[in-house]
């Protein structure tokens, strides 16, 4: 009973907290490209927009184009959705806030998280439009491309902490932050930003939506709520990540004064101001480039850096 | 080539008369000569800039004025044709490819067409559209098949 | 029925077996073919086999058009071709009419057109700035933030525009003689005072060109333009600089004054995008010198050879056939006029630069990749109101 509480309440938050996210990110993209944002729908600084947008998705005609493949077609945002939602069972959000602490934590949000692009792959395909379908292609082979350095650089905390359990992970830096190890913690810590942006489809990396040549990829068939799930998976997916970084990375909930809770939440919201601001500031890379950034750059220095992770917990 | 050069040179290859301005020159050629002076043109003088062709339909006839350029000397050739309405012109788009697009414009808007030209197609009307509408006889007053 | 069985079988041919060719046909309605460009392209994987682009869909026969109108009734419909630089259609038109007329304009007038010619320039550049920022991708995200930076320059020359002319983009404003209207008292101030900002703006994107990693990476080697092949297409103006050729009709065949300003013609050396990028944002570093310059020289008098009145009466020009062209943001913007004595153009043609520059992308972007090819069109800078016209 008290388990299916939490999870109510819990994914309740998720969707307050990233349609709020979507509101942050277009009063801060409004600020870096000197204009105001959102400030018409709710007075303050238009603080009922998100609400406005979802009532809007909600009432929209649902159109199922008529050449589509109706179950990948139909089945695509629940599988992206569920993909990204469930990493979050095992998220700590607290000192012990968390559903289940798994043993195998980050072999679980890393193996979960992959899902979404299934579901991602069987909306281009059952769009049966070719953007769509050039779009799930690249998907593909971002994935395949980066799920390699991302797996090596969460390695590196799991090695200096000895536990696959994210509790365990936090606990371990307690006393210095991974990310203040010299060298190895900032160089994974690169490599985990880098390739967690390609995973989430981010700008530069967002080749997959790619409005200026495939108007947006994978999505362009969908509407009404189908088309919201697809892009709510997408900051479900920004709000995992930001989360899985400050906890791998930044020392999870540690931190003086404050109460555990508030300084993950800052530490999440750092980071995905991060994200935010290199989204807001960069342009899109080629295909070609961005295989060639994973394979010729990030791979051989993600092993590199778990080859050192390897001698400093032997060493110390 | 100066230009004082190339009317003489123009006058001793071809037999022609050009009217000369400050940095360009006009010559009328008879249509058989319009391929090997645009070769002549291309190759020799080195014109090597194709601003444009257009035609003029004069009613009886069609003028055909086609200005190539010579970017580094700053020097210009305007060279001109007449042709009948039902008569064929050989095309420049072998010597400049600047002129493929041209000559189509050309041939959807006054249906001149071109002899060897690579890819003679409508280009700013739909495919499906007839008649010519830069030509003089082309009626105002009505809408022309198919009308959208 | 049968429709949605046709339907069916169009989906299942999705992918045309021609080899292993894709076949995409972008547009006429997508985001960044920069109005009604209609693209057929052949790909292999992401990689471009061919591809043929199918213009025409904002044909509005100006030719034909203005064959029925008299010659001062053709100047507002001149704004109407290159819209994102109107000033610079009319100076051509009007320039053409003059030079047929053989009337000489005010000094106050030539000194004027240079002026807005220029600031048109800047507002043509940061008009392509910023959608070539939407083209190399993140219309939610980097590019439109350029886009945004590039527009807020512009508002204020546009805001300049307003209170001369009395409109923002359709400015009807060069006219056979001179110009409409004498500039507002507190303008020249005015635009002194604009000119430190576009100033610091304009060393703001020279440094994105220089040291922006990501856009060099995406434009440098893409496209690569001869300098053979684009003199033999035509292409000109910014598009055959950055193919490495100093050929600028401002300098090459000086009109409206352009001999009394010093300035330089920046060139690239690769003809990639990056290059003819290059040219353009320095080319608006030098439309500001020149700015700069006119503003300093600027005459006093009258601005035309007489005073607007109601009812114009009509311009005739001796029969005969008059050709002018001018350096219009995009290139050799020419007008051909063959007139017949009448107050009506027996014929007018434009030489569209952007018609030009367009048909050069099928030569530039094979074996490039499908994100190339955006950047490929976004730096040939086309404007379809003049490709179709």
């Amino acid at each position: 009973m008290n388990t299916l509480f939490y999870s109510l309440v819990l994914l309740a938050g998720i969707l307050l907290v990233v349609a709020y996210l979507t509101w942050l990110e277009r009063k801060f993209a409004g600020r870096m490209q000197s204009r105001i944002g959102p400030q018409r729908v709710g007075k303050p600084w238009g603080l009922l927009q998100p609400i406005a947008d979802g009532a809007k998705l909600l009432v929209k005609e649902d159109i199922i184009p008529q050449a589509t493949d109706k179950t990948a077609y139909n089945l695509a945002p629940i599988v992206v959705i569920l993909a990204t939602t469930l990493v979050f069972v095992t998220i700590p959000l607290g000192k012990s806030v968390v559903l289940v602490d798994l043993n195998v934590g980050v072999l679980f949000i890393l193996a979960i998280s992959s899902l979404a692009l299934i579901g991602i792959f069987m909306a281009g395909w059952g769009s049966a439009n070719k953007y769509a379908i050039l779009s799930a292609m690249r998907g593909v082979n971002q994935l395949i491309s980066y799920e390699i350095p991302l797996v090596l650089a969460c390695l590196v905390p799991v090695i200096l902490a000895g536990s696959m359990k994210l509790s365990s992970i936090v606990l371990a830096q307690s006393k210095v932050w991974f990310i203040f190890y010299p060298f190895l913690g900032q160089i994974a810590f690169l490599i985990f930003l880098v390739s967690a942006l390609a995973e989430a489809n981010r700008i530069p990396f967002d080749i997959t939506e790619a409005e200026s040549e495939l108007i947006a990829g994978y999505t362009v068939e969908y509407s009404g709520m189908k088309f919201a799930f697809l892009w709510l998976a997408e900051y479900i997916h920004l709000l995992a990540v930001s989360l899985v970084g400050s906890i791998l990375f930044l020392g999870g909930w540690n931190g003086p004064w404050l109460p555990s809770g508030l300084w993950l939440a800052l530490k999440t919201l750092l980071l995905f101001l991060l994200i935010l601001w290199i989204r807001w500031s960069l342009v899109r890379i080629r295909l070609d480039q961005i295989l060639a950034l994973s394979w010729k750059v990030l791979f051989p220095l993600s092993l590199a850096t778990l080859i050192l992770a390897g001698g400093w917990s032997f060493i110390f | 080539m100066t230009i004082e050069k190339l009317k003489d040179k123009i006058k001793e290859k071809f037999n022609l008369d050009c009217q000369v301005e400050v940095g360009l020159v006009k010559i009328l050629v008879p249509k058989e000569s319009w391929g090997t002076l645009a070769e002549f043109l291309r190759f020799e003088a080195e014109f090597n800039y194709f601003s444009f062709i257009t035609a003029v339909d004069r009613k009886e006839k069609f003028e055909m004025v086609a200005r190539v350029e010579n970017l580094e000397e700053k020097t210009a050739c305007e060279f001109t044709t007449e042709i009948l309405p039902n008569e064929t012109l050989s095309t420049l788009s072998e010597l400049w490819e600047g002129a493929v697009w041209q000559e189509r414009e050309v041939f959807d808007l006054f249906g001149i067409k071109f002899e060897n030209h690579p890819d003679l197609k409508r280009i700013l009307l739909p495919e499906d559209y007839t008649g010519y509408p830069l030509k003089k006889e082309f009626p105002l007053d009505k809408h022309y098949e198919p009308y959208r | 029925m049968n429709l949605i069985a046709e339907q069916i079988e169009t989906y299942k041919s999705i992918i045309e077996t021609e080899g292993d060719t894709l076949l995409v046909n972008m547009g006429p309605q997508h985001p960044s073919t920069h109005g009604v460009l209609r693209l057929v392209l052949k790909l292999k994987g992401e990689e471009v086999v061919k591809i043929e682009p199918v213009i025409g869909y904002l044909h509005r026969g100006f030719e034909k058009l203005s064959e029925n109108l008299t010659y001062i009734q053709i100047v507002p419909l001149t704004d109407r071709m290159d819209y994102l630089a109107s000033i610079t259609n009319e100076l051509a038109y009007v320039l053409t009419i003059e030079k047929a007329l053989k009337i000489e304009v005010p000094k106050k007038a030539i000194y004027l057109r240079v002026l807005t010619a220029e600031l048109q320039r800047i507002v043509s550049h940061l008009v392509w700035l910023g959608t070539f920022g939407l083209d190399l991708g993140g219309a939610l995200g980097g590019g439109s933030t350029l886009f945004l930076y590039c527009f807020r320059e512009r508002e204020i020359i546009l805001d300049l525009f307003e209170e001369f002319s009395g409109a923002r983009m359709m400015y009807n404003f060069n006219q056979i003689g001179g110009l409409r209207y004498q500039p507002p008292l507190d303008f020249f101030s005015k635009l002194k005072a604009t000119l430190p900002k576009l100033k610091q703006a304009f060393a703001e994107y020279e440094e994105m060109l220089q040291e922006n990693y990501v856009f060099k990476v995406r434009t440098k080697n893409i496209g690569v333009l001869e300098v053979s092949l684009a003199q033999r297409m035509g292409a000109s103006g910014p598009v055959l600089r950055g193919s490495g050729l100093a050929y600028d009709i401002r300098k090459a065949y000086p009109y409206s004054g352009y001999e009394n300003f010093e300035f330089e013609i920046p060139i690239g050396e690769n003809g990639d995008c990056f290059d003819r990028a290059k040219v353009r944002i320095l080319e608006m570093k030098q439309s500001l010198r020149i700015i700069q310059q006119a503003l300093k020289g600027m005459p006093e008098g009258e601005v035309a050879i007489r005073p607007p009145v109601r009812v114009p009466t009509a311009v005739k020009v001796p029969a005969g056939e008059t050709y002018m062209h001018i350096e219009a943001p995009r290139g050799d913007l020419g007008v051909f006029l063959v007139s017949d004595g009448t107050e009506k153009p027996y014929r007018l043609k434009w030489r569209a630069p952007s018609f030009s520059n367009l048909a050069v992308l099928p030569f530039i972007s094979n074996g490039h990749k499908v994100a190339d090819v955006m950047a490929i069109l976004g730096s040939l800078d086309p404007v379809f109101g003049e490709v179709d016209r």
